[in-house]
């Protein structure tokens, strides 16, 4: 199975190589992941095959290879329901290549969840309109 | 007879008015009145775009300018035209939300215009045409403009008009030497204005202590505002500062000194070279401790604090600001209370 960025507007990421940050702008939601978790996210987003990007990023950790495949499919599932990434059966791979850890091989890929923001938008939701106007709601806003 | 009149009136108007033709209806007004008014405009320049302000209401709309970072008297011939309306705009009221909906934040934020309503003060419209380059601010309650509006006006209009751009208003204070700048990111109450300020007393220069303006490639600050506001409790830790304290304002409960960095000798930037993005940690710290931090963290903490005042184009902003945090150091800032000892920490950081 191969997955990319999801397409909705209102979902972004940046991948700083050994790190990843995304983002649901309208859940107020964000999200980090580091070291071997990064690995994986840079290769799904490259169109590469989980299953490849599992065994090349489970060669550079210390962990145990049935533990890290469960927590990389884990991590994966998570990704799916949180709607960062989609399905993409047709994806064009291009080059990866998963990097080593800089202080050691890796432990298991893990994502942490950030919702601060997800607070202050309970507080103070936004409502995003259509340019017709009122009260029409922007179907897009919501996911 | 029926179906024939419906055929010409769908023909005549192919679609109910929407938010763009009534911006351009109102715009239309505010031209109008400006013309008649013939009265200067000052323009704000701010990261590389000008806009020319035009005032249309009651006096406390001349509030909002002072504080402007940035003011030249003449308009260039790209400059931008951002119309303030103070009070009733007449025949234009359906520009604002409905009633039932004034009491909750509306957003409407695409390549073509920026609309954002704000429940403050009795209201508050920001709504720029983004393809025209026209814009207006709307106070629909004048006389009750918000404190943190005068110390730092037209923010959601300075937001509106820079998305196509390189640059990016953020929440943020930052301070430099000889054009080299740090960046200090952190939510309300996070320390920002102390750091900032701190840093002014021992010789840097001033941008800002809560909105600049950044971009990436490269990585450059530049000032918007002239103002600075102290929280109740730092009063006496400046007492330079405070010689410049125009009042005491009251901003939800919390008084807030409201400062002209114009009336000090203190140095002001109008734009630097950002060299280190920081991210203050609580607590009263003894001593200046930096530790390196994710660009993952300073960068999610950078949206949280941005997205905490200014609302939309969150996909722009993270695409922009994601590229400015790849390009520059970021540390998690223990700040010392002693200015002497803060001021040469952070100076390391610049070279």
């Amino acid at each position: 199975m191969q997955y990319r960025l999801s397409s909705s507007p209102n979902v972004s990421a940046r991948s700083f190589g050994d790190e990843v940050v995304a983002a649901n702008f309208v859940k107020g939601v964000y999200y980090s992941l580091l070291g071997p978790a990064a690995q994986i996210w840079d290769g799904l987003i490259a169109g590469v095959a989980i299953e490849t990007v599992i065994a090349q990023t489970a060669a550079l950790s210390d962990a145990d290879a049935a533990d890290f495949a469960a927590a990389a499919n884990n991590l994966v599932q998570a990704l799916l329901d949180e709607q960062l990434i989609e399905p993409a059966p047709d994806a064009a791979a291009t080059a990866w290549q998963p990097v080593p850890g800089a202080d050691g091989p890796y432990g298991l890929p893990v994502i942490e969840r950030f919702t601060d923001m997800e607070d202050l938008l309970q507080l103070d939701p936004v409502h995003d309109v259509e340019e017709m106007g009122w009260p029409h709601v922007n179907p897009a806003s919501t996911r | 007879m029926a179906a024939c009149q419906s055929g010409f009136d769908s023909l005549t108007y192919p679609r109910p008015p929407d938010l763009r033709d009534l911006l351009r209806a109102a715009l239309i007004e505010t031209d109008t009145r400006a013309t008649a008014r013939r009265l200067p405009q000052p323009v704000f320049r701010f990261g590389g775009t000008s806009v020319a302000i035009r005032l249309s209401g009651t006096p406390p709309l001349e509030r909002l300018l002072p504080m402007i970072g940035s003011r030249a008297d003449a308009a260039a011939h790209d400059t931008a035209v951002l119309d303030v309306i103070g009070g009733a705009l007449e025949g234009h009221e359906g520009l604002l939300p409905p009633a039932e909906a004034r009491s909750r934040t509306v957003l409407r934020a695409t390549r073509d215009i920026y609309y954002l309503w704000l429940n403050e003060a009795d209201g508050y419209l920001t709504a720029i045409d983004r393809r025209a380059g026209r814009g207006l601010v709307w106070f629909t309650a004048p006389d009750r403009i918000a404190s943190w509006h005068v110390a730092r006006p037209f923010l959601h209009a300075i937001k509106g008009f820079s998305l196509e751009t390189s640059w990016t208003p953020i929440h943020a204070a930052s301070v430099a030497i000889e054009g080299k700048a740090v960046l200090i990111v952190g939510q309300s109450g996070a320390g920002k204005t102390s750091i900032a300020l701190s840093c002014v007393t021992q010789g840097w220069s001033y941008l800002g202590d809560d909105a600049v303006i950044v971009r990436a490639n490269p990585a450059r600050v530049g000032a918007l505002y002239s103002s600075a506001r102290l929280r109740a409790d730092t009063f006496a830790r400046f007492p330079e500062i405070m010689k410049a304290c125009l009042a005491v304002s009251d901003d939800a409960g919390e008084q807030k000194a409201e400062v002209d960095m114009t009336l000090l000798p203190a140095q002001r930037a109008a734009e630097a070279e950002i060299r280190a993005i920081l991210v203050p940690q609580p607590g009263d710290w003894s001593e200046l401790r930096l530790a390196p931090m994710h660009k993952s963290d300073a960068l999610r903490k950078l949206m949280e604090a941005t997205r905490q005042s200014m609302i939309g184009d969150e996909a722009a902003v993270f695409a922009k600001l994601s590229t400015l945090v790849a390009s520059v150091p970021c540390y998690h800032l223990a700040a010392s209370g002693d200015p002497a000892v803060l001021g040469a920490g952070l100076a390391k950081l610049l070279d």
